[in-house]
């Protein structure tokens, strides 16, 4: 072999192992995320979606052409209560909105929400509590949606990296649960 | 208006590859076949990998492999920059693709399977890096989960599964398990689609380039094995993700982006790239039209049928009366590469100023013009090759015996090698040329996929419609340079010249007369004689009907390897 061609080919196998380097190196670029220096407030849960029951006697013209023993007592509606979340950190409200409302005949309420949160201590309030305007607030079943309406305050410190996750106990309240230290 | 100068810099880097590796191995042109053996190779590995991988504990057991004495770590870190390296390799393929103009009409079927191919790929991808379930994977996860909740389908956020309230049910590892293994039968069966418009589809490059691709993969999974990162806490924000950019290289481009305006950045890319064989296509009267047969030529002889590489070509039997096959051209798969023109011994099939007949029309105009010199080479060349008119350069003189020393050789251009007919190095040797180098591009490289293969059979093996034994073979050469390797050709130019000047000069013929040779012979059945122009030779000879032997003239029969 020539020197040219062993040039060349040194050449050649050089440019492959150094393509080679950089796949690996694109395999794992390290990224600093946007915020890691800050923390977040997490807000997530999900309960059995608290409902109103409207029930009237059928009319006569729905009864018509129902045979006699399929004729229902009364004609009953459910309807899924909306609720809303309201978050305030440091007496500023960070959020006021309808919680996830997937339908009218939902059997569940799901609530998620994120928020950046500057690290530090803050003071944190979080209600949840039934969408007033939508709902009949003269419905006898009110008292039941009422008293699943629940507010956490509390004060938070949150270190930077962190996620303050407030959730919902089998009491039905508000808590942060402890999270324990993680990996650095 | 940036596809030109995009173009132009890809064939210069073709050049580049060439010289270093040689037309042969340069890994640009197997592009498409190395992403194939990538998925091989992830295939392989991924079924290792999936001995040892616990969904109950995704993490640990990642660790665990990681930990294995007898190369879990290699194997993890194959298995990876596999993946890498199959991304890579498509999206080239795919730039190749689109810049050389290879992405519309009867090609569309596989740019679009291509597109699905590349998705497929990612979606895998993506499944793969939160199986793993370390930091990229957490933010893989939930950026996938946030960008679910924009659409109106699911009853509850997606999202809350990350939360970090509980535990990550062992079903998600499993659901997650089953795509990663899923989505490849899935990467089959649009494979087949992308290739089941061609002929003889190449799905792996050639053994020495495909073991140097696997050593390299292997050598860099044992000397740069990937780490494993840290595990995933979705009560921490990740301080620092070792981000891989071939699969979430929209990360942080996503992370500071609202989801419906990611879901219409995404939307809008799809559609760019699945409408790209609508706006690529040039417009309609600047489009080659499809081959067309002369089905008073067609002898049935198949040869077109067998070259095709788009199996574009098929026998039907003949509606004209005459019974027996014809060829017939399927419009919607021919991409008018002209390779049937090339195979057709009677010069009865091809695209419109293309065929044979049209070819030695031309070059006769040419032999008869001021470029051609008797005793001078003449560069045949494929017009996307390293011979078309940008080279080669005019530093080697065309003839030992020339006394214009400095003057570049006459070039004859044909639109792709495989499109050229035996018949036209025939006329050109017969009228006095010194030599004749064909100019093709490199194998892998051809527009047309098969053409230089071919035109090799044709000048050297006896492949229908082959170069005619009368002529000297010592004066016909074939070289391979891609568009911006001049220096290839005028290697090859000068090594042929020298080799020539060991000949005699060469005695030009008049009145050469080769396509009259294809006529159907007078009182044979009129337009019912299908037969060809120099006899049952080869495959025509296995092929066409003993009764039709009997009408060709006299003398004119001859067998594949013997003459006239």
């Amino acid at each position: 072999m020539n020197a040219a061609n062993w040039l060349k080919r040194t050449g050649a196998a050089a440019l492959a192992a150094g393509a080679m380097v950089v796949i690996v190196f694109m395999s794992q670029v390290p990224w600093r995320g946007p915020g890691s220096e800050g923390s977040e407030l997490r807000v997530s849960w999900r309960m059995p979606a608290p409902s109103l029951r409207h029930c009237r006697p059928p009319t006569e013209a729905e009864l018509e052409g129902v045979p006699g023993h399929m004729r229902p007592a009364e004609i009953c509606n459910e309807e899924t209560v909306p609720f809303g979340l309201i978050v305030l950190i440091d007496g500023d409200t960070l959020h006021a909105g309808p919680a996830w409302h997937p339908g009218r005949r939902a059997r569940t309420l799901a609530v998620y929400e994120r928020f950046p949160l500057p690290a530090g201590s803050h003071a944190l309030e979080v209600s949840f509590v039934p969408d007033s305007p939508r709902v009949d607030a003269a419905s006898p079943q009110m008292d039941s949606v009422q008293a699943l309406a629940t507010t956490l305050s509390a004060r938070v410190v949150a270190a930077p990296r962190d996620v303050v996750l407030v959730t919902r106990n089998d009491n039905g309240r508000l808590v942060i649960p402890p999270t324990g230290p993680g990996p650095p | 208006m940036l596809k030109r100068p995009f173009t132009r810099m890809l064939a210069r880097l073709d050049g580049w590859a060439d010289r270093l590796y040689g037309w042969k191995w340069n890994p640009l042109y197997q592009s498409g076949a190395i992403a194939v053996l990538c998925l091989a190779v992830m295939l392989v590995t991924g079924i290792y990998l999936l001995f040892f991988y616990r969904i109950g504990a995704p993490h640990e057991s990642i660790v665990r492999i990681d930990a294995q004495p007898l190369g879990g770590r290699w194997i993890r870190s194959l298995h990876r920059y596999a993946a890498d390296l199959a991304v890579a390799a498509a999206v080239v393929h795919a730039l190749r693709m689109f810049f050389q103009g290879r992405s519309w009409g009867p090609r569309a079927l596989a740019w679009v399977s291509g597109v699905f191919l590349l998705f497929l790929l990612y979606v895998c991808g993506w499944t793969g890096y939160v199986m793993v379930w370390d930091v990229q994977g957490q933010l893989l996860a939930t950026e996938g989960a946030r960008l679910l909740d924009a659409l109106p389908i699911f009853s509850e956020p997606v999202s809350r599964t990350f939360a970090g309230a509980d535990p990550l049910p062992s079903a998600f590892f499993f659901m997650n398990l089953f795509l990663h293994i899923a989505i490849p039968v899935g990467l089959v069966i649009f494979l087949w689609l992308h290739v089941s418009r061609v002929a003889r589809p190449v799905l792996l490059p050639p053994r020495p380039l495909l073991w140097a691709t696997v050593g390299l993969l292997a050598a860099a999974a044992v000397l740069l094995p990937a780490p494993v990162a840290q595990a995933a806490n979705l009560l921490r924000i990740p301080a620092e993700v070792p981000l891989d950019v071939f699969y979430a290289f929209w990360l942080p481009w996503l992370r500071n982006t609202p989801a419906p305006a990611a879901w219409l950045a995404g939307t809008l890319l799809v559609a760019v790239l699945a409408t790209v064989p609508i706006l690529a296509r040039p417009r309609k009267d600047r489009r080659p039209a499809p081959s067309v047969v002369s089905t008073r030529l067609c002898t049935a002889c198949h040869q077109c049928e067998a070259d095709c590489p788009y199996d574009a070509i098929r026998m039907v039997e003949r509606t004209d009366g005459r019974g027996g096959m014809v060829a017939w051209v399927n419009p919607s798969h021919c991409v008018s590469c002209g390779i049937c023109a090339g195979s057709c011994a009677p010069m009865g099939v091809g695209p419109p100023g293309r065929t044979g007949r049209d070819q030695l029309a031309r070059v006769r105009d040419f032999v008869a013009g001021d470029a051609f010199r008797a005793g001078a080479i003449v560069v045949v060349a494929c017009g996307r090759s390293g011979g078309a008119e940008r080279g080669p350069s005019n530093a080697r003189r065309a003839s030992p015996d020339s006394d214009r020393a400095g003057e570049g050789p006459a070039r004859f251009e044909v639109s792709c090698a495989g499109n050229l007919h035996t018949s036209v190095v025939e006329y050109l040797v017969r009228a006095g040329a010194r030599g004749v180098l064909v100019v093709a591009c490199p194998p892998r490289d051809c527009s047309g996929r098969e053409g230089p293969k071919w035109l090799v059979e044709r000048l050297y093996h006896e492949r229908e419609a082959e170069l005619k034994a009368r002529v000297d073979r010592r004066r016909v050469h074939v070289a391979h340079a891609s568009a911006f390797d001049p220096r290839s050709v005028d290697r090859a130019l000068g090594e042929f010249a020298d080799e020539l000047a060991r000949l005699e000069s060469p005695a030009g013929e008049d009145a050469i007369r080769i396509d009259t040779d294809c006529e159907v012979p007078e009182g044979a059945g009129g337009d019912d004689a299908g037969a060809g122009p120099h006899g049952p030779s080869g495959v025509v000879s296995r092929l066409l009907p003993s009764a039709l032997f009997r009408r060709w003239p006299a003398g004119a029969g001859r067998t594949k390897a013997g003459s006239e």
